[in-house]
Protein backbone atom coordinates (compact mmCIF):
# COMPACT_ATOMS: atom_id res chain seq x y z
CA UNK A 1 0.00 0.00 0.00
CA UNK A 2 0.99 3.63 -0.31
CA UNK A 3 1.04 4.31 3.42
CA UNK A 4 -2.44 5.82 3.61
CA UNK A 5 -4.60 4.41 6.39
CA UNK A 6 -7.97 3.25 5.24
CA UNK A 7 -11.25 2.67 7.05
CA UNK A 8 -14.72 3.38 5.82
CA UNK A 9 -18.32 3.19 6.80
CA UNK A 10 -20.21 0.56 4.84
CA UNK A 11 -23.96 0.30 4.38
CA UNK A 12 -25.63 -3.09 4.54
CA UNK A 13 -26.49 -3.35 0.86
CA UNK A 14 -27.71 -6.92 1.25
CA UNK A 15 -30.76 -5.70 3.19
CA UNK A 16 -31.92 -3.43 0.36
CA UNK A 17 -35.14 -4.42 -1.35
CA UNK A 18 -35.31 -4.23 -5.12
CA UNK A 19 -37.90 -1.74 -6.40
CA UNK A 20 -38.10 -0.07 -3.02
CA UNK A 21 -34.52 0.87 -2.17
CA UNK A 22 -33.03 0.57 -5.65
CA UNK A 23 -33.97 -0.09 -9.27
CA UNK A 24 -31.04 -0.02 -11.64
CA UNK A 25 -27.60 -1.06 -10.44
CA UNK A 26 -25.51 -1.41 -13.59
CA UNK A 27 -22.83 1.21 -13.71
CA UNK A 28 -20.95 1.77 -16.97
CA UNK A 29 -17.18 1.73 -17.18
CA UNK A 30 -14.81 1.82 -20.13
CA UNK A 31 -13.49 -1.48 -21.40
CA UNK A 32 -9.74 -1.99 -21.70
CA UNK A 33 -9.91 -2.08 -25.51
CA UNK A 34 -11.32 1.43 -25.54
CA UNK A 35 -8.66 2.70 -23.19
CA UNK A 36 -5.95 1.27 -25.43
CA UNK A 37 -7.66 2.59 -28.54
CA UNK A 38 -7.71 6.08 -27.06
CA UNK A 39 -4.02 5.80 -26.16
CA UNK A 40 -3.28 4.76 -29.75
CA UNK A 41 -5.25 7.74 -31.00
CA UNK A 42 -3.25 10.01 -28.74
CA UNK A 43 -0.01 8.42 -30.02
CA UNK A 44 -0.98 8.74 -33.68
CA UNK A 45 -2.14 12.32 -33.37
CA UNK A 46 0.59 13.28 -30.92
CA UNK A 47 -1.85 14.40 -28.27
CA UNK A 48 -1.19 15.46 -24.73
CA UNK A 49 -2.47 13.16 -21.95
CA UNK A 50 -3.06 14.10 -18.35
CA UNK A 51 -4.58 12.10 -15.51
CA UNK A 52 -6.32 12.50 -12.20
CA UNK A 53 -7.92 10.46 -9.48
CA UNK A 54 -11.12 11.59 -7.76
CA UNK A 55 -10.98 11.21 -4.02
CA UNK A 56 -13.68 9.02 -2.43
CA UNK A 57 -15.78 9.29 -5.60
CA UNK A 58 -18.47 6.86 -4.43
CA UNK A 59 -19.49 9.13 -1.58
CA UNK A 60 -20.59 11.91 -3.95
CA UNK A 61 -23.29 9.88 -5.69
CA UNK A 62 -26.72 11.50 -5.29
CA UNK A 63 -29.47 9.09 -4.29
CA UNK A 64 -32.88 9.11 -5.95
CA UNK A 65 -34.40 6.87 -3.28
CA UNK A 66 -35.11 7.57 0.35
CA UNK A 67 -32.74 5.34 2.30
CA UNK A 68 -32.41 5.05 6.04
CA UNK A 69 -29.60 3.37 7.89
CA UNK A 70 -28.97 2.26 11.46
CA UNK A 71 -26.36 4.30 13.28
CA UNK A 72 -22.97 2.58 13.23
CA UNK A 73 -22.14 0.71 16.42
CA UNK A 74 -19.98 2.76 18.76
CA UNK A 75 -20.57 5.96 16.81
CA UNK A 76 -24.21 6.60 17.66
CA UNK A 77 -25.14 10.14 18.68
CA UNK A 78 -25.34 10.19 22.51
CA UNK A 79 -28.90 10.15 23.87
CA UNK A 80 -30.27 9.72 20.34
CA UNK A 81 -29.23 6.11 19.93
CA UNK A 82 -32.71 5.06 18.83
CA UNK A 83 -32.75 7.35 15.80
CA UNK A 84 -31.67 6.28 12.32
CA UNK A 85 -29.69 8.10 9.63
CA UNK A 86 -31.25 9.45 6.45
CA UNK A 87 -28.72 9.13 3.63
CA UNK A 88 -28.31 12.08 1.29
CA UNK A 89 -25.45 10.58 -0.65
CA UNK A 90 -24.42 7.08 -1.60
CA UNK A 91 -22.26 5.02 0.70
CA UNK A 92 -19.94 2.09 0.07
CA UNK A 93 -21.98 -1.08 0.06
CA UNK A 94 -25.17 0.38 -1.38
CA UNK A 95 -26.28 -1.49 -4.48
CA UNK A 96 -26.72 1.64 -6.56
CA UNK A 97 -23.60 3.47 -5.34
CA UNK A 98 -21.69 2.93 -8.59
CA UNK A 99 -24.50 4.06 -10.83
CA UNK A 100 -25.34 7.00 -8.56
CA UNK A 101 -21.73 8.19 -8.83
CA UNK A 102 -21.71 7.81 -12.62
CA UNK A 103 -24.93 9.83 -12.94
CA UNK A 104 -23.59 12.55 -10.69
CA UNK A 105 -20.35 12.63 -12.66
CA UNK A 106 -22.23 12.70 -15.97
CA UNK A 107 -24.29 15.65 -14.76
CA UNK A 108 -21.25 17.61 -13.62
CA UNK A 109 -19.43 16.91 -16.87
CA UNK A 110 -22.47 18.14 -18.78
CA UNK A 111 -22.01 21.48 -17.03
CA UNK A 112 -18.48 21.50 -18.43
CA UNK A 113 -20.04 20.77 -21.83
CA UNK A 114 -18.86 17.19 -22.01
CA UNK A 115 -21.05 14.50 -23.45
CA UNK A 116 -20.70 10.76 -23.05
CA UNK A 117 -20.69 8.40 -26.00
CA UNK A 118 -23.81 6.31 -26.45
CA UNK A 119 -21.80 3.18 -27.18
CA UNK A 120 -19.26 3.66 -24.40
CA UNK A 121 -20.54 5.59 -21.42
CA UNK A 122 -17.09 5.97 -19.86
CA UNK A 123 -15.83 8.10 -22.75
CA UNK A 124 -16.68 11.79 -22.57
CA UNK A 125 -15.90 14.29 -25.25
CA UNK A 126 -15.82 18.04 -25.32
CA UNK A 127 -16.30 19.70 -28.66
CA UNK A 128 -16.73 23.39 -29.13
CA UNK A 129 -16.32 25.48 -32.26
CA UNK A 130 -13.00 27.27 -32.49
CA UNK A 131 -11.21 25.14 -29.90
CA UNK A 132 -9.62 21.72 -29.79
CA UNK A 133 -11.43 18.56 -28.85
CA UNK A 134 -10.86 17.05 -25.41
CA UNK A 135 -11.58 13.39 -24.67
CA UNK A 136 -12.08 12.12 -21.15
CA UNK A 137 -11.62 8.44 -20.34
CA UNK A 138 -13.17 7.79 -16.98
CA UNK A 139 -13.07 4.51 -15.08
CA UNK A 140 -15.14 5.12 -11.92
CA UNK A 141 -12.71 7.41 -10.10
CA UNK A 142 -9.69 7.43 -12.38
CA UNK A 143 -9.66 9.74 -15.35
CA UNK A 144 -7.47 10.54 -18.30
CA UNK A 145 -8.00 13.65 -20.40
CA UNK A 146 -6.38 13.91 -23.79
CA UNK A 147 -6.34 16.67 -26.34
CA UNK A 148 -4.13 18.06 -29.10
CA UNK A 149 -3.82 21.25 -27.12
CA UNK A 150 -2.19 21.23 -23.68
CA UNK A 151 -3.59 24.63 -22.70
CA UNK A 152 -7.17 23.58 -23.47
CA UNK A 153 -6.98 20.32 -21.56
CA UNK A 154 -5.25 21.94 -18.59
CA UNK A 155 -7.95 24.61 -18.40
CA UNK A 156 -10.69 21.98 -18.44
CA UNK A 157 -8.87 19.84 -15.93
CA UNK A 158 -8.60 22.83 -13.62
CA UNK A 159 -12.36 23.38 -13.90
CA UNK A 160 -12.99 19.71 -13.18
CA UNK A 161 -10.67 19.74 -10.17
CA UNK A 162 -12.50 22.77 -8.88
CA UNK A 163 -15.71 20.71 -8.80
CA UNK A 164 -14.22 17.53 -7.33
CA UNK A 165 -11.46 16.95 -4.84
CA UNK A 166 -8.83 15.18 -6.93
CA UNK A 167 -5.32 13.84 -6.82
CA UNK A 168 -3.47 15.24 -9.81
CA UNK A 169 -1.49 12.50 -11.55
CA UNK A 170 0.11 14.86 -14.07
CA UNK A 171 1.40 13.06 -17.13
CA UNK A 172 0.47 9.57 -16.01
CA UNK A 173 2.67 6.50 -16.26
CA UNK A 174 -0.01 4.13 -15.07
CA UNK A 175 -3.78 3.81 -15.32
CA UNK A 176 -6.06 1.28 -13.61
CA UNK B 1 3.85 -1.76 -10.44
CA UNK B 2 1.10 -4.35 -10.29
CA UNK B 3 3.23 -7.25 -11.55
CA UNK B 4 5.74 -6.61 -8.77
CA UNK B 5 2.98 -6.79 -6.15
CA UNK B 6 1.73 -10.07 -7.59
CA UNK B 7 5.21 -11.60 -7.61
CA UNK B 8 5.80 -10.37 -4.09
CA UNK B 9 2.50 -11.88 -2.98
CA UNK B 10 3.55 -15.26 -4.38
CA UNK B 11 6.80 -14.94 -2.43
CA UNK B 12 9.02 -15.22 -5.48
CA UNK B 13 10.84 -11.91 -5.61
CA UNK B 14 14.20 -13.44 -6.49
CA UNK B 15 12.87 -16.32 -8.54
CA UNK B 16 14.48 -17.39 -11.78
CA UNK B 17 12.72 -16.64 -15.01
CA UNK B 18 11.53 -19.01 -17.71
CA UNK B 19 11.48 -18.23 -21.40
CA UNK B 20 7.96 -19.48 -22.18
CA UNK B 21 4.64 -18.95 -20.38
CA UNK B 22 4.07 -22.73 -20.20
CA UNK B 23 6.32 -25.72 -20.98
CA UNK B 24 6.18 -26.69 -24.67
CA UNK B 25 3.39 -29.10 -25.55
CA UNK B 26 1.88 -28.89 -22.08
CA UNK B 27 -1.75 -29.85 -21.64
CA UNK B 28 -3.38 -29.61 -18.23
CA UNK B 29 -5.17 -32.81 -17.29
CA UNK B 30 -8.46 -32.55 -15.47
CA UNK B 31 -8.17 -33.05 -11.73
CA UNK B 32 -10.23 -36.03 -10.53
CA UNK B 33 -9.39 -35.59 -6.84
CA UNK B 34 -11.98 -33.98 -4.55
CA UNK B 35 -11.73 -30.18 -4.22
CA UNK B 36 -9.05 -28.88 -1.86
CA UNK B 37 -10.48 -25.55 -0.67
CA UNK B 38 -7.12 -24.03 0.37
CA UNK B 39 -5.46 -25.00 -2.86
CA UNK B 40 -8.38 -23.69 -4.87
CA UNK B 41 -8.40 -20.36 -3.08
CA UNK B 42 -4.64 -19.98 -3.59
CA UNK B 43 -4.88 -20.93 -7.26
CA UNK B 44 -7.76 -18.56 -7.89
CA UNK B 45 -5.87 -15.68 -6.28
CA UNK B 46 -2.83 -16.22 -8.49
CA UNK B 47 -4.74 -16.87 -11.69
CA UNK B 48 -7.02 -13.88 -10.99
CA UNK B 49 -4.00 -11.60 -10.79
CA UNK B 50 -2.60 -13.10 -13.99
CA UNK B 51 -5.97 -12.63 -15.69
CA UNK B 52 -5.96 -8.94 -14.84
CA UNK B 53 -2.44 -8.57 -16.23
CA UNK B 54 -3.45 -10.49 -19.35
CA UNK B 55 -6.49 -8.30 -19.98
CA UNK B 56 -4.56 -5.12 -19.42
CA UNK B 57 -1.17 -5.32 -21.06
CA UNK B 58 0.04 -8.92 -21.50
CA UNK B 59 -1.24 -10.55 -24.68
CA UNK B 60 1.69 -12.99 -24.56
CA UNK B 61 0.22 -14.96 -21.65
CA UNK B 62 -3.33 -15.07 -23.02
CA UNK B 63 -3.26 -18.71 -24.05
CA UNK B 64 -1.52 -19.89 -20.89
CA UNK B 65 -3.92 -18.04 -18.59
CA UNK B 66 -7.14 -19.02 -20.37
CA UNK B 67 -5.88 -22.60 -20.55
CA UNK B 68 -5.33 -22.81 -16.80
CA UNK B 69 -8.55 -20.95 -16.07
CA UNK B 70 -10.51 -24.00 -17.20
CA UNK B 71 -9.29 -25.68 -14.01
CA UNK B 72 -10.25 -22.89 -11.63
CA UNK B 73 -13.13 -24.95 -10.18
CA UNK B 74 -10.92 -27.82 -9.04
CA UNK B 75 -7.23 -27.14 -9.54
CA UNK B 76 -4.49 -29.68 -8.81
CA UNK B 77 -1.11 -28.87 -7.26
CA UNK B 78 0.30 -29.13 -10.79
CA UNK B 79 -2.10 -26.41 -12.02
CA UNK B 80 -0.90 -24.11 -9.25
CA UNK B 81 2.70 -24.87 -10.18
CA UNK B 82 1.94 -23.98 -13.78
CA UNK B 83 0.29 -20.71 -12.72
CA UNK B 84 3.49 -19.91 -10.82
CA UNK B 85 5.39 -20.93 -13.96
CA UNK B 86 3.61 -18.06 -15.76
CA UNK B 87 4.74 -15.75 -12.96
CA UNK B 88 8.31 -16.95 -13.54
CA UNK B 89 7.91 -16.11 -17.20
CA UNK B 90 6.58 -12.64 -16.41
CA UNK B 91 9.53 -11.92 -14.13
CA UNK B 92 11.86 -12.39 -17.07
CA UNK B 93 9.62 -10.40 -19.39
CA UNK B 94 8.70 -7.61 -16.98
CA UNK B 95 10.40 -4.97 -19.09
CA UNK B 96 8.33 -5.88 -22.14
CA UNK B 97 5.42 -3.59 -22.82
CA UNK B 98 2.93 -2.54 -25.46
CA UNK B 99 4.36 0.35 -27.42
CA UNK B 100 2.21 2.46 -29.69
CA UNK B 101 4.35 4.16 -32.27
CA UNK B 102 2.47 7.19 -33.51
CA UNK B 103 5.23 7.95 -35.98
CA UNK B 104 4.82 4.58 -37.68
CA UNK B 105 1.47 5.65 -39.12
CA UNK B 106 0.61 1.95 -39.22
CA UNK B 107 -3.08 1.28 -39.77
CA UNK B 108 -5.30 -1.48 -38.51
CA UNK B 109 -3.92 -4.99 -38.85
CA UNK B 110 -5.90 -8.04 -37.80
CA UNK B 111 -4.59 -11.58 -37.45
CA UNK B 112 -6.35 -14.77 -36.50
CA UNK B 113 -5.28 -18.37 -36.19
CA UNK B 114 -6.53 -21.61 -34.77
CA UNK B 115 -5.30 -25.13 -34.33
CA UNK B 116 -7.29 -28.26 -35.07
CA UNK B 117 -8.62 -30.34 -32.22
CA UNK B 118 -5.50 -29.88 -30.11
CA UNK B 119 -7.11 -30.75 -26.81
CA UNK B 120 -6.40 -34.47 -26.31
CA UNK B 121 -9.47 -35.11 -24.15
CA UNK B 122 -12.25 -32.97 -25.61
CA UNK B 123 -10.85 -32.60 -29.16
CA UNK B 124 -11.89 -28.97 -29.16
CA UNK B 125 -9.84 -26.47 -31.14
CA UNK B 126 -8.26 -23.28 -29.87
CA UNK B 127 -8.80 -19.95 -31.63
CA UNK B 128 -7.16 -16.61 -31.14
CA UNK B 129 -6.95 -13.20 -32.75
CA UNK B 130 -5.36 -9.83 -32.31
CA UNK B 131 -5.89 -6.33 -33.64
CA UNK B 132 -2.98 -4.01 -34.10
CA UNK B 133 -2.98 -0.26 -34.55
CA UNK B 134 0.00 2.10 -34.68
CA UNK B 135 2.27 -0.94 -34.45
CA UNK B 136 0.89 -1.98 -31.07
CA UNK B 137 -1.78 -4.46 -30.00
CA UNK B 138 -5.13 -3.04 -28.95
CA UNK B 139 -7.28 -6.15 -28.70
CA UNK B 140 -6.62 -9.87 -28.28
CA UNK B 141 -8.23 -13.13 -27.21
CA UNK B 142 -7.53 -16.82 -27.10
CA UNK B 143 -10.31 -19.26 -26.38
CA UNK B 144 -11.49 -22.80 -26.91
CA UNK B 145 -14.02 -23.16 -29.72
CA UNK B 146 -17.55 -24.04 -28.69
CA UNK B 147 -18.08 -26.87 -31.16
CA UNK B 148 -15.91 -29.74 -32.36
CA UNK B 149 -14.47 -29.17 -35.83
CA UNK B 150 -14.37 -32.00 -38.38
Amino acid sequence: MDGRKKAHLVAKGFSQVEGLDFDQVFSPVVCFETVRLMLVLAALENWYITGLDIRSAYLYGKLDKEIYMEQPEGFAVPRQERKVLHLWHALYGLKQAGLAWWRTLDESLKELRFEHLKSEAGIFFYKKKGTNIVIGIIYVDEALFCSPNKAVVDAIKAQFMHKWECRDLGEPNEFL
Amino acid sequence: MYLQKVVEHCGMLNAKSTSTPLPAGYYAAKNTEPVDADLRSCFQTVIGCLLYLMLGTRPDITFAVTHLLCHAMNPSQDDLNKALYICHYLIGMSTYSLIYNGGSGAGLIACTDSDWGSDPTSHLSQTGFYLKLADGLISWTSHVQKTIAY
